[in-house]
């Protein structure tokens, strides 16, 4: 209940700091996902703040490695569900693409019922390779 | 003729566009081979340094691959094989410098330098620990080793985004840089080859030109020149021979003209032009001295009435032209001459005891109103009276040096006292002093007188 309540607060909390709509979202709200990294390390970061992983991503070397107390790391295959979107609110610092901001709640693993913000590139569709 | 000035001007024009075109085309396509050489080093160093950022990767791969096959496991194979990926990930790193050092990348060897650095941080922080104390794995390695991996697998997506961008412009600057060369090498060949045709075309139609203009002349002088008529106690003999280049070709002109049953006019001349011009105006100057002649039969009185109306016909319009010009008027039964010399020194008696040159009695006709003296020169039996244009004194051997006056009396003297003959044989001499090449033109008329002589005959 109370993960209920924290995810509807971080919808409410994202969708009024940005003007942009979920509807251009690379995932949909409410969607089933699995988290996923690159082929050469799937592990992914789920960060408490998206703020904090848009930092982690346009910073520095040194800047990326002091946020890392705020990172959980979560084993591959790990799923999820969306409950927030901001669009292009990421700018990774040597790739030349921006990505969604996704808030998500964990369905299972160690951090079940935790909430979080990965990129879109994390996360997998159900079903999809 | 302004046209003809023109042509000369395009003939000698054209052969320095002839050399500039094929200089700019072999220069243009040296240029675009160079192009190509330098572009191949530089691709070759390029695609040096992606195998090299690609063995890196993969070595690193390698090397997180092991700690985690050292983790499961705990088997010491995994240890050394990360020992030997961290060594063969050195020896790439070195030659990926040497690469964008070449390259001059300096902002990708920043970026090498952060993976590195990522990597030896990992090593220390991640790996060393995990290796030496497998058991005690927690969340702070897996974060600080996740960390890493983010870090190199960006930086080294930066790096590949930049070479690859790199190759392609090369590629690109490379091929607009090659056709650029090669157009300017083509449009240079091109050049080369109209301009080439351009100059034979206008080589023939000068040579053409060249060759109907010495036929014309050719033709007016063997028209205008007089035919040997036969004068009572004469013989005469003539020849003239035509310059070998058309261009220094035609101006000369005799004629033996019978003024009365007693006299008649022996006449040479030598205009300072060539060309159609020159020879047309010898026929001014043959037909305008017999009528003049006709009505006073005294040279002096003929080369003055002459001047004036030459003046008046041709040195007003072109003040430059100007004729030389010997008049005789002969009475070979008196066996005497009388003569005027407008400048003309081409003038020879051959007596039996040597060759006598006849003076000069006035300047060149077209110059200046001036009397013409007239002088009175007896002449023996035998004596011949021999006139010739510059073509003789000016004659020139193979090494350039002129025959002069001295040389043409030895000529005189020594050819055969036959008047044709002489003449022939002075043409021949000439001909072959100059290489069987003749400069100038050249005209000769030979009169013998035979006195009493040439009534038994």
């Amino acid at each position: 209940m109370r993960s209920l309540l924290a995810a509807m607060l971080l919808v409410a909390f994202a969708g009024a700091l940005t003007g942009a709509s979920p509807a251009d979202c690379r995932m949909h709200l409410h969607e089933k996902v699995a988290l996923l990294g690159g082929m050469d390390d799937p592990e992914v970061f789920v960060w408490d703040s998206r703020f904090r992983l848009a930092a982690y991503q346009t910073g520095t070397y040194d800047v990326a490695k002091s946020l890392l107390p705020h990172a959980w790391v979560i084993p591959p295959g790990t799923r999820a569900i969306v409950i927030a979107c901001v669009p292009n609110f990421v700018h990774p610092r040597y790739r030349g693409f921006t990505d969604d901001a996704l808030g998500i709640i964990m369905l299972n693993g160690p951090y079940r019922g935790r909430s979080g913000w990965v990129m879109s590139r994390d996360l997998r569709r159900m079903g999809s390779r | 003729m302004k046209q003809r000035d023109s042509s000369v001007r395009l003939r000698r024009v054209l052969p320095v566009g002839l050399v500039a075109a094929l200089v700019i085309a072999l220069w243009a396509a040296y240029e675009a081979h160079a192009n190509v050489s330098a572009t191949f080093d530089r691709q070759t160093q390029i695609q040096q340094a992606q195998v090299s950022l690609e063995e890196l990767v993969r070595y690193q791969i390698d090397e997180e691959n092991s700690v985690r096959g050292y983790i499961a496991t705990k088997d010491v194979f995994y240890k050394g094989q990360y020992a030997d990926a961290a060594g063969k990930m050195a020896a790439s790193e070195r030659a990926m410098r040497a690469a964008l050092l070449a390259q001059g990348m300096t902002d990708v060897q920043g970026q090498l330098d952060d993976y590195v650095a990522s990597q030896n941080d990992w090593r220390s922080h991640v790996a060393d620990p995990t290796i030496a104390h497998p058991d005690r794995h927690t969340d702070d390695i897996d974060k600080r080793g996740k960390f890493y991996t983010d870090q190199e697998s960006a930086i080294s997506e930066s790096v590949r985004t930049a070479l690859a961008d790199r190759n392609t412009r090369l590629a690109r600057d490379t091929l607009a840089s090659i056709n650029l060369w090669s157009l300017i090498s083509v449009v240079g060949f091109a050049s080369f080859g109209v301009i080439s045709f351009w100059m034979a075309n206008a080589n023939a139609a000068a040579r053409r030109e060249l060759g109907r203009d010495k036929t014309t002349i050719e033709t007016l002088q063997t028209v205008y020149l007089s035919q040997t008529i036969p004068l009572p106690h004469c013989e005469v003999g003539s020849a003239y021979a035509a310059a070998s280049s058309a261009f220094a070709v035609g101006g000369d002109v005799y004629d033996m003209y019978r003024l009365s049953e007693r006299n008649a006019l022996i006449m040479i001349a030598d205009v300072s032009g060539k060309g159609v011009d020159a020879a047309v105006l010898t026929a001014f100057i043959k037909f305008t001295i017999r009528s003049i002649a006709l009505r006073r039969p005294e040279p002096g009185r003929i080369l003055a009435e002459f001047n004036t109306a030459f003046a008046h016909a041709y040195t007003v319009d072109n003040p430059s032209l100007f004729v030389s010009m010997f008049v005789g008027v002969l009475d070979p039964e008196a066996s005497y001459m009388q003569y005027a010399s407008a400048g003309h020194d081409s003038a020879f008696i051959r007596r039996s005891n040597g060759v006598q040159q006849l003076a000069v009695t006035g300047p060149v006709l077209g110059v200046m109103e001036e009397p013409f003296e007239t002088r009175t020169v007896q002449l023996a039996d035998g004596d011949t009276i021999v006139l010739a244009t510059d073509g003789l004194t000016e004659a020139r051997d193979r090494d350039g040096e002129l025959l002069r006056e001295q040389g043409a009396m030895d000529l005189i003297e020594r050819s055969s006292p036959e008047p044709q003959r002489m003449a022939d044989e002075l043409v021949a001499k000439v001909r072959s002093l100059g290489g069987n090449h003749m400069r100038d033109d050249l005209a000769i008329l030979a009169v013998r007188v035979l006195g009493t002589r040439g009534d038994r005959a």
